[in-house]
């Protein structure tokens, strides 16, 4: 549960640094404070300030006031340093909950920039995840994790330097606005897919794998074919013993149902549904999807695929993201 | 992890054992013996560890070392004073700290120590030279601050930017220190305890050899007349007038003390400047007889009957004040003020022989002067012997001297003859204080630690107080050229100082240098070290003509404004050659997608975005879009000479480009739809 205080923080922050998928730094997203050692160097300034004037002694005087003309100038250099910054975010891919999520982040500076602030370092952080890497100029690929299975968007991430010296820190929270889902994670299990049925009988036959398949063609039988695949039709008319030919690439098809699988354990279950539905659509099976109230007509490919895996992400999850990032979403 | 991470580790790690061991050797003198072993262990582990990797060092071992520490050295505060427990406490802070420079944070903290121990520093030393030397630490640590977090990337570059920056910071701190207003002390702080150099206020000829043999400068003064010939430069400082039989000291005297309402003077004055280098004590030096000119002095002093100058405050940083001697005045002006029983005093016993001696030789007829003649006489008539290493003479001292050894320096001569003056009832005090001096640049005498001298000061009812010095009838040299000019001295000093510059007196070019250095750090000391309230005043005064308070307040917004223009002259941003017509126009047309959350990427040209963007546009559009690109780049790669101006293919794509932007506008109120 947010606290007030955080609520207000972030809706004042939604709206002086509105979500957008690349960044220019400049005067109205970027804040800056001394650092704490910053406030330490302030504080031995007052020091040498007392030092200087109580022991009449000039050359501490002077030391004291070049410190003070130096936190003045680095306040300085520390903005002018980070202003000179442009990050753009790309669109973040879908992730299975047992691998990384990675966030492609594109960094860049003015031409213009001062050689003087050509060395500073930048570096990108999360409040809430445990991240902190150093951007490079170009394309970065930075590591955000863990995630849930589910719909996610990103919480702000942030952005900071301390250059130069350590004295200041120049900061922004920056809010990419791309959502991403993460997938179960694929647990490898044995398939169960029910036949396509008309609906009234749909249910009754749980736990049977049923395929279809298409028929080829008659040939003679060999020992090996199944004895269900023998024509008893051509038999009963005495033209001995023949085998349906099947074709090869015999399609699969049929409904994974979550309730197949569904063993008490939710998770299990939709890390098994997930393996099957890879599986599936690696062979170019036709399937359809039924997962609580919900129901994927029989589809192949990945678009199919993708729909299956989100309607697995979102099963049952706590909606995370608020009403307000559902609106949000709608504009991109 | 990573945003504590260090960056250039080696070279920081390494520099910042650099300052820390320069640092400690600066202030070898305030620091204890243990805390010198602990420096040297934790710098040989550092040094150690910065050679290869290592892991963290626990905490909690380095807690339990930093608490015993403490204890020992708060157990020792009182033996060792305040301001030395001080500068012990940060040194082992920073030699704990440096076991572990792991994450930047320790570094920035061993930085900050480091820092404060540079102003410690410099509260014993403010010479040009140490100056310089705390700079170049500074900027080394800045350094290291500035290296630890930016890039990694070779010495020569992050130190160069390092001194770009810290000489920005230059001219702000120039301006602030001229212009800031100068406080008086807001309290007492406190005082090094062992910091007592220059001259003490008792003193035991006999003892061991106390005679200050260094090279340390005590004050220059600067004249604005004539100089005064070698003979006549006795700086008086203190005056010691009560005798225990071995050791003389300052006799306690009522507090107030009464003062003539008006003195006369006459003859002829010297005007001198004096600027003190610090003592712990309140003794102030001036050739006799001194008369303050008040307002120009940078701390409250008072003169007393016994002709000294003593500042109200102790010396702790260096002191200026100005002074008119009437060197031709006898010193008989409190003639009716002075008790002079005060100087017959006697101890009661001890030294027999000198008292028979003086019974035997002085008739009570004699008048003053016939008895100081006399007295005198004794150490010119025997082969006494001028040396700055006597032999030791603890029971009775003058016996010994006057009688067996018969060498000693100025304060056996001193207290030989005052004490016999004392006996033949003449009144009779030793004065302390320097004679001599190094004549610099026509009209500035500097007065070093082995200028030290002392002289007898007897009472003639006619002349007032007389200088004596027996010291001159012993070694004449000493007085007219000081005490380097007898070689078997200069070897003793050397001896005793073997590092110090003016060993090398004897060589023209050395001694050329050397006066030239002490011009230097003269100007230094005039210029930045006393530069107080009254030269503030007077600075302004010069810049701005007639002081009122507002003026003030004017100069100090003004500077603030000069800072804030320096600073915006900074960082202004450098401009690059002005944008053409061509890139703005293309600009815009870039700029006509952005709208539409098109974006280019970086360095991307035309044909590139449009190539990329083709397929999300409408026919419409994309069709123009790739019009707008073939001719834009057939003018551009068009020969020079062939060339039209660029205004003609703008108006001609003019055309164009509205198309483009009306589709646009219009399917994006679409989708707005």
């Amino acid at each position: 549960m947010k606290s007030w205080t955080q609520a207000r923080i972030d809706r004042w922050l939604n709206k002086r640094i509105p979500a957008s998928s690349a960044y220019q730094m400049d005067v109205n997203n970027t804040f800056i404070l001394p650092t704490r050692f910053g406030w330490a160097i302030l504080g031995l300034m007052t020091c040498l300030f007392i030092l200087g004037t109580n022991y009449q002694n000039n050359v501490i005087l002077m030391f004291c006031y070049f410190v003070f003309a130096l936190l003045l100038l680095s306040l300085f250099h520390s903005y002018a340093s980070f202003v000179q910054y442009h990050i753009g975010f790309r669109p973040i891919d879908n992730f299975f909950a047992n691998q990384q999520v990675q966030m492609q982040v594109d960094l860049s500076h003015k031409v213009s920039r001062s050689s003087l602030h050509s060395l500073s370092n930048i570096a990108i952080y999360s409040k809430t995840k445990p991240m902190y890497e150093y951007l490079v100029k170009g394309k970065n690929l930075v590591t955000i994790s863990p995630y849930k299975r589910g719909l996610h968007k990103l919480d702000r991430v942030s952005v900071e330097s301390i250059f130069p010296f350590g004295l200041f820190k120049c900061w922004t929270h920056l809010l990419v606005p791309y959502n991403f889902f993460v997938f179960p994670s694929p647990i490898a299990c044995s398939l169960k897919l029910r036949q396509q049925q008309s609906k009234g009988k749909s249910g009754s036959q749980t736990g049977i794998t049923v395929t279809t398949e298409d028929l080829q063609g008659i040939r003679a039988y060999r020992d090996s074919d199944p004895i269900h695949h023998v024509s008893w039709k051509h038999f009963a008319k005495g033209q001995g013993l023949l085998s349906k030919d099947f074709s090869e690439r015999s399609a699969i098809s049929g409904w994974l149902n979550f309730n197949d699988y569904y063993n008490g354990d939710v998770e299990q279950a939709l890390g098994e549904l997930c393996y099957q539905i890879l599986e599936l659509s690696k062979q170019d099976a036709l399937f359809g999807f039924s997962i609580g109230s919900q129901q994927i007509m029989p589809s192949t490919g990945i678009q199919h695929q993708e729909q299956c895996l989100e309607a697995l992400a979102l099963y049952r999850h706590k909606q995370s993201m608020h009403s307000t990032d559902q609106k949000a979403e709608g504009q991109f | 992890m990573q945003r504590t991470k260090v960056f250039n580790q080696k070279i920081a790690s390494f520099t910042t054992l650099g300052t820390f061991a320069a640092l400690v050797i600066s202030l070898l003198d305030p620091l204890m013996g243990w805390v010198l072993v602990l420096c040297a262990c934790s710098f040989c582990i550092t040094f150690y560890k910065s050679l290869r990797t290592s892991t963290p060092l626990k905490n909690s071992i380095l807690n339990l070392l930093a608490i015993l520490c403490i204890s020992i050295l708060v157990w020792l505060v009182r033996d060792y004073g305040l301001l030395n427990t001080m500068i012990n406490l940060l040194v082992v802070a920073c030699c704990l700290k440096i076991l572990n420079l792991h994450h930047s944070g320790d570094y920035q903290m061993v930085a900050s120590i480091q820092l404060f121990l540079v102003a410690c520093g410099l509260i014993f030393h403010q010479s040009l030279l140490y100056s310089l030397f705390y700079a170049s630490l500074i900027i080394l640590m800045f350094c290291v601050l500035h290296a630890i977090k930016i890039k990694e990337t070779g010495l020569k570059t992050y130190s160069k930017h390092t001194i770009i920056l810290l000489l920005q910071a230059i001219p702000i701190a120039g301006l602030l220190f001229f212009v800031t207003p100068k406080l008086s002390p807001l309290w007492q702080m406190p005082i090094n305890k062992s910091d007592q150099t220059g001259l003490s206020e008792k003193m035991t000829p006999g003892n061991i050899a106390s005679l200050a043999k260094s090279d340390e400068l005590v004050f220059r003064a600067e004249f604005s007349g004539r100089v005064p010939l070698p003979q006549e430069r006795y700086w008086r400082a203190i005056v010691l007038d009560h005798f225990d039989g071995r050791t003389w000291s300052i006799a306690e005297k009522e507090k107030s003390q009464r003062v003539p309402d008006s003195l006369e003077f006459r003859g002829e004055s010297l005007d001198y400047v004096v600027i003190a280098q610090p003592t712990s004590t309140n003794w102030l030096y001036s050739l006799d007889i001194p008369i303050l000119i008040q307002g120009l002095s940078t701390q409250k002093i008072t003169s007393n009957t016994q002709y000294q100058l003593s500042a109200n405050t102790p010396l702790y940083s260096q002191g200026m004040y100005a002074v008119k001697s009437f060197v031709d005045q006898p010193l008989n002006i409190y003639k009716d003020y002075d008790d002079l029983s005060l100087y017959l005093q006697t101890p009661d016993s001890g030294n027999p022989e000198t008292v028979n001696f003086v019974k035997t030789n002085i008739d009570e007829s004699m008048s003053n002067i016939e008895k100081m003649n006399k007295l005198v006489g004794t150490f010119s008539n025997q082969n006494f012997r001028y040396t700055l290493s006597p032999p030791l003479m603890q029971s009775s001292p003058i016996d010994q001297f006057l009688f067996e050894y018969k060498s000693g320096f100025c304060s056996h001569y001193a207290s030989a003859l005052t004490y016999m003056l004392r006996l033949a009832d003449v009144p009779a005090r030793i004065v302390t204080g320097y004679q001599g001096g190094e004549v610099q640049s026509s009209n500035v005498i500097s007065v070093h630690q082995y200028d030290a001298h002392a002289w007898v000061e007897a009472w003639d009812d006619e002349n007032g107080w007389m200088r004596i010095d027996p010291t001159a009838v012993v070694a004449p040299n000493r007085v007219v050229s000081g005490l380097l000019s007898l070689v078997e001295n200069r070897q003793e000093f050397r001896a005793e100082s073997p590092f110090s510059l003016t060993n090398l007196k004897e060589y023209a070019l050395f001694n050329e240098l050397r006066l030239l250095m002490a011009k230097i750090d003269h100007t230094w000391d005039q210029s930045i070290l006393s530069y107080d309230q009254e030269s503030q005043k007077s600075l302004l005064k010069k810049i701005f003509g007639n002081m009122k308070a507002e003026s003030f307040t004017y100069a100090l917004i003004g500077s603030f404004v000069v800072i804030g223009l320096f600073i915006a002259l900074l960082f202004i941003p450098k401009r690059g050659p002005k944008p053409g017509e061509e890139s703005k126009w293309i600009e815009t047309l870039f700029k006509m997608f952005e709208r539409q959350e098109l974006h280019r990427l970086e360095n991307e040209t035309l044909q590139q975005f449009s190539q990329r963007i083709e397929s999300e546009l409408p026919k419409q559009v994309s069709t123009a879009l790739e019009f707008i690109v073939k001719e834009y780049y057939e003018w551009k790669y068009a020969s020079v000479e062939q060339r039209l101006p660029f205004t003609t293919l703008k108006s001609r794509l003019q055309k164009h480009v509205l198309s483009i932007h009306s589709a646009l506008t219009n399917q994006h109120s679409k989708s707005n739809t």
